[in-house]
């Protein structure tokens, strides 16, 4: 098993490929679209399969003033299972901005100091904002959106691209704002801003995949911070709040002090596969 | 070592309570309709979503 998860997590990019593949796929669209989707994907998207979590918690919860048992139940189930795992190998805005990040431009390591500011947005613009004005207020300024529906059908659709307003470039402009983000620090909006990474983040602590750290042999060099994709100190808190669990650490660490937990068996490093 | 071993059995604890109380959640979500409910609002074009609202 130890194996097999090795072998996947040098493989991540191609999961994340066949992830937004996946969730972008026209072909399931009438059997998956009631199900929420297990990252942050557009459901405006004209090829996603399946439904936006944090658009239809805003919708239940906000227009129609509902508890969104079932939205939340998913969201739950699948935070208790990895924790924010779906962040770092489904979700298809956290793969764009890993593909940004490559783009040459200066690299600015940002501390993880202000995380609390994503805790705020779901409560403000996921909640609170449009319970009060039964209006979707992250919908209307995600740069996911942008990107995955608000472009697309711009391009494809004569009668959307005459409905473009003021709001559609203030949109536009979010989005570009984030793109220039993300080419000079790693994973921004995961850090400071996504909701649904908000939701999941208290679950990383108690998931049932868990990354564990073994004190007597780590020599505390920094591997893992460096490699890490939201610049996490994982010898000090392998289950922080912000950790994607994308292994990175784990195949980088030269002791293989980090292990991956899963549910009752523990996972430790191979060496000879890092 | 007893620590940890009382810390882990009490995440696992922690770990089954949660996955027990989100199935039961979905299940009442599923109950009370909102599967269709998020099925119907995912089908209409989300037009805050693009920009457009």
């Amino acid at each position: 098993m130890q194996r097999v998860w090795l072998w996947l997590a040098k493989r991540r990019p191609i999961v994340q490929i066949l992830s937004a593949l996946g969730l972008n796929s026209y072909v399931t669209w009438f059997t998956t679209r009631g199900l929420p989707c297990p990252a942050l994907n557009c459901y405006a998207c004209p090829a996603a399969a399946f439904a936006c979590p944090i658009g239809s918690i805003q919708h239940i919860a906000g227009a129609r003033h509902k508890v969104p048992f079932y939205v939340l139940g998913m969201v739950g189930l699948v935070g208790a299972l990895v924790g924010r795992g779906s962040c770092g190998w489904l979700c298809p805005f956290g793969w764009f901005q890993e593909l940004v990040y490559k783009l040459p431009a200066p690299k600015l390591r940002l501390p993880n100091r202000f995380n609390w500011t994503r805790y705020v947005i779901l409560v403000a613009l996921v909640f609170v904002i449009p319970f009060i004005t039964r209006e979707t207020w992250f919908c209307k300024l995600c740069p996911a959106g942008t990107l995955e529906g608000g472009i697309p059908w711009v391009i494809i659709s004569t009668d959307i691209r005459a409905m473009i307003g003021a709001f559609y470039w203030l949109k536009l402009g979010i989005l570009g704002g984030f793109v220039a983000w993300m080419s000079v620090t790693r994973r921004p909006f995961c850090r400071w801003v996504c909701p649904l990474g908000a939701l999941w983040a208290p679950f990383n602590m108690v998931s049932a995949m868990r990354l564990q750290v073994d004190e007597t042999t780590c020599i505390q060099c920094n591997r893992c911070q460096q490699v890490c994709p939201v610049n996490i100190r994982v010898h000090e808190n392998p289950n922080d709040g912000t950790c994607i669990r994308c292994l990175a650490c784990v195949r980088a660490c030269p002791q293989s002090s980090i292990s991956v937990e899963a549910l009752s068996w523990t996972l430790e490093a191979d060496r000879s596969g890092a | 070592m007893r620590k940890t071993i009382g810390r882990k059995k009490l995440l696992f604890a922690i770990n089954r309570a949660l996955i027990v109380l989100a199935v039961a959640a979905l299940l009442v979500g599923l109950y009370l309709g909102e599967w269709n409910t998020v099925l119907q609002n995912a089908r209409v074009l989300c037009l805050s979503c693009i920009g457009l609202e």
